[in-house]
């Protein structure tokens, strides 16, 4: 049986763009022709401040994607692509100033990139498909390598298809930190959560990976074949060259003679992954300070706001605030990061959702979606909490 | 009335209440949520210009919408999951020299289906062939593509294609299938009433590979098979016949751009001991061996629908009464759009000279000029298929 994790064919062997295969090997050779005497990694600083290959002075990830069977909630499993077979992706914890190498390995036929969102990175290590890069293909392993910086929260998610990759699972958290971290210095937390935010559409999803990797076994069959042109795969040189094929006669896939509008719409909102009852509980200890990090890496804007506490909003996109500002309730819109800290001084049970509350459920029924609840360690309730699935 | 009653029992009530269903009447427990079916309609719209010319010379010309198909599948899940069922109608419209408003009810059955098989109920399309061939029409080669219903009275192509069928189809693997099929086969309308055969009298068996849809076009082999028949004729002196079938549907060239695909399948009828072709009817009566085949080629430019085009031949020998018909077919298609096409179908007949006049003039030489449309859309999509990409390579999910 072929599958998504079998051996890969190449394509795109054509025109202008030319893929990256043995990743770090096409990547010098590519830097080679424009600059004589280039080194393999692109450096933003400065050859010389750049490790040697193979120093243990890099801190070394290996990602490898696949698609998964993932549980959003107690029987609802869908499929999905996961970095590291998971969904969200590693946790990637780095200092600021260290030496980043990503192995990136793609084992399934549709292309793919990372982004390092939030990262300043070299800009052929930025991820973008055709801007900075090729794609990575099927059975290609593509290495990422720069300097971690930066400091605060960040995540990293495929830019390729980015609308359904990030909704497949295509991101997972990149956090930077710092041993003298202005956060920690000022409020002693004990505690450090990361929430990743994101939103599916179910049907969607699986109607598009299914289109999509059905169109990539044409394209790779005709790559094999009589050839696979750039036209094919609706690929151009620039904006002129679509002109110009567009005024040949030819549609662009987005016409409405080759599609019919197919805007998600999603049924599920998850907290790293999962859905409320399946979402992860957040431990907290009484008398402590406690981080959290909010990451949106879906499509919808999130309202997070947290039952029996204010918090104090201390990072957005990483940066930390002039000065924190207090507050229950916080926007959390798409591709941001958002920090808050709270002292933990109210022992019990609390809730901690979205107050959109159309993302508090599950194809519909609530309770369900972006919800979790903060539990004190050690606090035992005179009422015997349960779970409710239909209310 | 014994089998309304039967039905209005298994849909919950008598046949009286059912009869008298107020639809302002609260549905029986309102407490439960709405579960809204998937619904998938379409249209298979088939119209063409139509001419003729027989070996007497005598030309005739029609404007043709047979075939043209309309249907609606609703869809839901059962309890607790995994499993779905779902219910298709189909009507279409059967022949060009039908009365104006015949319609002929191709489907009307129900079904239940999960990852392991399929079972069906109800009238539709029976398995009286293993693989599908390129022509405009699914009948213009039907006498060679499809088993002869032993039941029919040889005069409506439909008895061939439609029936009252429960089925079982098995699939140990995404790839693999086995499908034990039951038919009450129909007689044509023409005979009595109390002579049709209002009985189970027809079984079989059939066995194969079939590559998933979306490998088809990029696979060498794309579907074999085997199936047999047995038919209950109580005939004087012979309860039984039966036919066994064979089928390949190849891909010699499996470029996406310049596909040619190859499909050739083989039967063999027992026929009645003593029957000959005669007549309408004993042409489907009648021991016979059968062949079909058609080479393809199919241009994808920038992988998107272009041009198909097909040539076919079929024939079909009465071996105890050494007489035989055959036809070529040479069509081609060109795609306007995704789902609408322009044709022209030539198609040469000939029939030994001893057949009925049922099959038409002995030579015959036919043109249609087609506009094909296949309009589809589904609503409030619920499920993956059984056989979809990501089920069959990534794990099945119901």
């Amino acid at each position: 049986m072929t599958d998504f994790n079998g051996p890969r064919r190449r394509f795109l062997q054509t025109g202008a763009a030319a893929v990256v295969g043995g990743a770090a090997l096409a990547y010098a050779r590519r830097a080679g022709a424009q600059q004589a005497g280039a080194p393999d990694v692109m450096d933003p600083i400065g050859a010389s401040v750049a490790p040697p290959k193979g120093s243990a002075l890099y801190q070394r990830f290996e990602l490898e994607l696949k698609v998964i069977k993932h549980e959003l909630v107690p029987g609802v499993v869908v499929h999905m692509m996961g970095y590291g077979s998971q969904v969200p992706a590693p946790t990637i914890r780095v200092n600021e100033g260290d030496w980043v190498w990503v192995d990136f390995k793609n084992t399934n036929d549709e292309m793919h990139t990372i982004h390092w969102h939030g990262l300043i990175v070299p800009y052929r290590m930025d991820g973008v498909p055709y801007l900075t890069q090729d794609p990575v293909m099927r059975g290609e392993t593509y290495q990422y390598v720069f300097q971690a910086r930066p400091y605060g929260t960040h995540f990293y998610h495929c830019h390729f298809g980015t609308s359904m990759h990030m909704q497949a699972g295509m991101y997972g958290a990149f956090i930077v930190e710092r041993p003298d971290d202005p956060i920690r210095d000022r409020f002693p937390y004990t505690r450090d959560h990361v929430l990743i935010l994101s939103s599916i559409d179910t049907v969607f999803v699986r109607a598009q990976l299914n289109a999509m990797f059905a169109r990539m076994k044409q394209r790779d069959a005709a790559a094999a074949g009589s050839g696979l042109d750039l036209a094919s795969q609706a690929r151009y040189h620039d904006l002129a060259a679509l002109r110009a094929d567009i005024a040949a006669g030819n549609a662009p896939p987005y016409a409405r003679s080759r599609t019919t509008p197919q805007a998600p719409q999603p049924n599920f909102f998850t907290i790293n992954g999962k859905s409320y009852p399946a979402t992860e509980p957040i431990k907290v200890r009484e008398g402590e300070w406690t981080r959290i990090r909010f990451i949106n890496a879906g499509n919808v804007p999130f309202s997070m706001h947290l039952h029996g506490h204010d918090f104090l909003h201390v990072c957005t996109d990483g940066a930390p605030l002039p000065e924190p500002v207090r507050m229950s309730t916080i926007p959390v819109t798409p591709g941001r990061t958002e920090d808050i800290v709270f002292l933990a001084d109210n022992p019990g049970l609390w809730a901690l959702h979205d107050h959109d509350v159309t993302h508090t459920t599950n194809n519909g029924i609530y309770p369900g979606g972006a919800m979790t609840d903060i539990e004190y360690e050690g606090f035992t309730s005179d009422y015997e909490p349960a779970v409710s699935l239909d209310e | 009335m014994a089998g309304a009653v039967a039905i209005a029992a298994l849909l919950g009530g008598t046949g009286a209440a059912s009869a008298q269903v107020d639809p302002a009447e609260p549905p029986a427990d309102p407490t439960n949520p709405d579960v809204e079916p998937e619904l998938a309609i379409g249209i298979r719209a088939v119209t063409s210009v139509n001419g003729a010319l027989t070996e007497d010379g005598d030309a005739t010309s029609a404007i043709d919408f047979s075939d043209t198909y309309v249907f609606l599948r609703p869809r839901v899940e059962l309890f607790p999951s995994g499993t779905r069922a779902g219910a298709l109608f189909g009507v279409t419209f059967p022949d060009v020299y039908d009365e104006p408003g015949t319609v002929l009810v191709a489907d009307a059955h129900a079904f239940l289906d999960d990852r392991w098989g399929t079972l069906r109920v109800g009238r539709g399309r029976l398995k009286s062939r293993l693989i599908p061939f390129p022509t405009l029409r699914d009948d213009d080669l039907v006498r060679y593509t499809d088993v002869q219903n032993p039941f029919s009275e040889g005069l409506s192509t439909a008895d061939l294609q439609y029936g009252n069928t429960v089925d079982l189809s098995v699939w140990p693997t995404p790839r693999w299938y086995v499908e034990l099929h039951a038919e009450n086969l129909p007689a044509s309308a023409l005979r009595p009433v109390d002579e049709r055969a209002f009985r189970i009298n027809s079984v079989g068996l059939d066995a194969g590979y079939r590559q998933i849809p979306a490998l088809a076009q990029l696979s060498a082999i794309r579907q074999l098979a085997v199936g047999v028949n047995a038919y209950h004729v109580k005939a004087d002196d012979q309860a039984w016949t039966g036919d066994a079938l064979a089928a390949a549907w190849l891909g010699p060239l499996i470029d996406p751009v310049h596909a040619i695909d190859l499909r050739l399948q083989l039967g063999y009828g027992l026929g009645i001991d003593g029957v000959t072709p005669d007549t309408p009817e004993g042409t489907h009566q009648a021991r016979a061996v059968s062949a079909v085949a058609s080479l393809g080629y199919t241009y994808r430019r920038r992988l998107l629908p272009t041009l198909r085009t097909n040539v076919l031949s079929g024939f079909r020998r009465y071996t105890e009464a050494d007489r035989s018909q055959w036809s070529v077919v040479a069509n081609g298609f060109y795609a306007l759009g995704v789902s609408v096409e322009v044709g022209v179908q030539y198609q040469y007949q000939r029939n030994d000279a001893a057949l009925p006049d049922a099959f038409g003039e002995d030579q015959e030489h036919s043109i249609k000029l087609a506009l094909i449309g296949r309009f589809e859309t589904v609503f409030g999509r619920l499920f993956d298929e059984r056989d979809s990409l990501l089920n069959t390579e990534g794990g099945y999910l119901p």
